[in-house]
């Protein structure tokens, strides 16, 4: 269970997120949804302690400011929007994912051979990651993230360079990790998306939490079109937001 | 992966074959004549009985192993730097290296020009102390790439700016300075290499030990945390390694800053990103680039000589100018 309570954060002066209480379950998939600047990427970043914050994260009864950087590595594992440029291979970066974990060669190996898969990148495992597209890049760093098998994923919008298809196969292996006791926490656009793959939704605007319950809470409120200004409409009992 | 592992193996035996034909050259060649029996009979008259003896082991071994370590810290402190800061411009110039060593030379011989012998002392303890203020000052402010960089700059133009301001001041130190800052291994003793060859050796094993953790710092700051880096700790440790390999480099051959830029350039046509083989690579690259170019400095003017920082200068900028242009380049990240 992560919960953050009474989270504050500023950019020089200007508050970027005001007072958010929050609790995240195990298992289960959250979309943070919002528009631009309304806060989610800080969000992100103050979970993951690479952006400074007042107020506290706990996570399974520990303050996520005073664990070791071994911890953090297995409680938390993120990725973020802009994958970085690498002449490692692509197996070479799956790898890194355990870098803080004494391994054994074997079991390593394994773990990357399946996070490989899982991110549909096995066939680029011997590709030099700066050789690949931007998308398969994005999903070499997912795939970074899967073998590092952190308890909590941290998303920043992930599927920003990536096609409808690899899209799908991305959120598809994230909400996979929730089946393994995992909580996925994932910042995105596309609300149609959002709706599809999440169990609970999280809505930020103005650095304000205005709304976080079950998916189907959110839609029985109309929380999204209030906030958006978009429409709701079903095919084949799937939900679509259009303005 | 076992392809890949004997490429580097391969690359980094040619590069040692290189070197090993350069030492030779190096030996062999010089202002004083000596056919190629006298050098063979020189090389195995270790107790320097002969004038063939006492050329090659008082005079040009000592201006070898000179070159060797010279070339070897900075390609290594660039390599590093490289890494660290993911930006493929750094060079030991970036965190205060030369300008902190020109800067401490150029007054100590305004201020004392009796100590002129401690020279390399000097140079060393302006070098490193200017990297630490700078990643003090970063740490301060973030230590992220680009704070680094920009601090680097600015501590790098006040110096600068000293160096001037004393050269105006007293024209007649220029003259001591200037054989400081063009970079030459001429009249370097056995004994002022011991403590920089220690140093280099020291850092090369310490890279190497920590290779991995400079490769996580290489994806960026905020993966590096997420994979459990302390990434503020890395990076300083980084750097003062750098520091202490370009210091104790520019200690006793002068400002030779161009081998660290390029050393790593040219490592990474032959050899892949990883820190573990990038780092030694460099440092060997940098040794071949320095040897080459004392080697060359001191047959192309003979009797007299072309210190090796202008010759490197000269030759490596175009070299350099077409590594980078080259269409066969591998695509840089």
């Amino acid at each position: 269970m992560l919960e953050i309570k009474n989270l504050f954060c500023h950019y020089g002066k200007r508050c970027v997120l005001e007072n958010i209480n929050l609790s995240f379950e195990e298992g289960k998939f959250y979309a943070v949804i919002g528009k631009n600047s309304s806060g989610k990427s800080t969000l992100i970043n103050c979970i993951s302690g690479v952006k400074g914050y007042g107020g506290s994260i706990v996570c399974d009864g520990r303050d996520l400011k005073s664990i070791s950087d071994k911890e953090r590595a297995e409680t938390i594992s993120c990725l973020y929007q802009n994958a970085t440029q690498s002449s490692f291979t692509v197996r070479e970066m799956c790898a890194f994912g355990r870098s803080a974990f004494r391994d054994e060669k074997a079991e390593r190996e394994s773990r990357v051979d399946r996070a490989l898969e899982k991110a549909g990148i096995s066939h680029l495992a011997q590709r030099r990651a700066c050789e690949v597209s931007g998308g398969e890049r994005q999903l070499c760093y997912f795939a970074m993230n899967l073998c590092q098998d952190a308890h909590i994923l941290l998303l920043d919008e992930p599927t920003s360079n990536l096609d409808a298809e690899h899209e799908a196969l991305l959120l598809s292996a994230a909400k996979g990790m929730c089946c393994e006791g995992k909580t996925v926490i994932c910042v995105i656009h596309n609300l149609s998306r959002a709706i599809k793959y999440a169990d609970n939704v999280v809505v930020i605007d103005g650095g304000k939490c205005v709304f976080s319950g079950r998916k189907e809470e959110c839609l029985e409120k109309n929380v999204i079109e209030k906030n958006f200004g978009v429409k709701k409409y079903a095919v084949n009992d799937e939900i679509f937001f259009a303005v | 992966m076992a392809k890949n592992r004997t490429k580097n193996i391969i690359s980094l035996l040619s590069g040692g074959i290189v070197l090993f034909v350069l030492c030779l050259l190096s030996l062999r060649f010089g202002s004083a004549h000596l056919s190629t029996r006298e050098f063979f009979f020189a090389l195995t008259d270790v107790k320097r009985e002969t004038v063939g003896g006492v050329i090659i082991y008082n005079v040009r071994l000592a201006r070898l192993l000179s070159a060797l370590v010279a070339g070897a810290g900075l390609g290594m402190s660039g390599a590093i730097l490289q890494i660290v800061t993911g930006n493929r411009m750094a060079s030991p110039n970036l965190v205060g290296v030369n300008s902190g060593a020109g800067f401490a030379v150029i007054l100590a011989i305004w201020l004392f020009p009796s100590l002129f012998a401690f020279v390399p002392l000097f140079a060393f303890c302006g070098a490193f102390l200017t990297t630490a203020f700078i990643t003090a000052l970063s740490r301060k402010v973030g230590v992220s790439k680009s704070n680094v960089i920009l601090i680097g700059l600015a501590v790098s133009a006040i110096l600068s700016a000293g160096i001037s301001l004393i050269s105006l001041i007293d024209t007649d130190v220029l003259v001591s300075y200037n054989a400081f800052s063009v970079g030459s291994l001429s009249g370097v003793k056995f004994e002022q290499l011991m403590i920089p060859a220690i140093t280099v050796g020291f850092v090369l094993v310490l890279s190497c030990v920590f290779s991995q953790r400079l490769d996580i710092l290489s994806l960026g700051d905020n993966t590096a945390h997420s994979l459990g880096l302390c990434v503020p700790r890395v990076r300083i440790f980084a750097m003062l390694l750098a520091s202490a390999s370009a210091s104790s480099a520019v200690s006793f051959a002068g400002l030779l800053g161009f081998a660290g830029l390029m050393s790593p350039h040219i490592a990474r046509r032959f050899v892949p990103e990883n820190a573990k083989i990038l780092i030694p690579a460099s440092a060997l690259i940098g040794s071949i680039l320095v040897v080459l170019s004392d080697f060359l400095g001191r047959i192309m003017a003979a009797p007299s000589e072309i210190p090796a920082g202008i010759l490197m200068a000269l030759s490596g900028s175009p070299f350099f100018l077409f590594l980078l242009l080259s269409k066969g380049g591998r695509k840089d990240a």
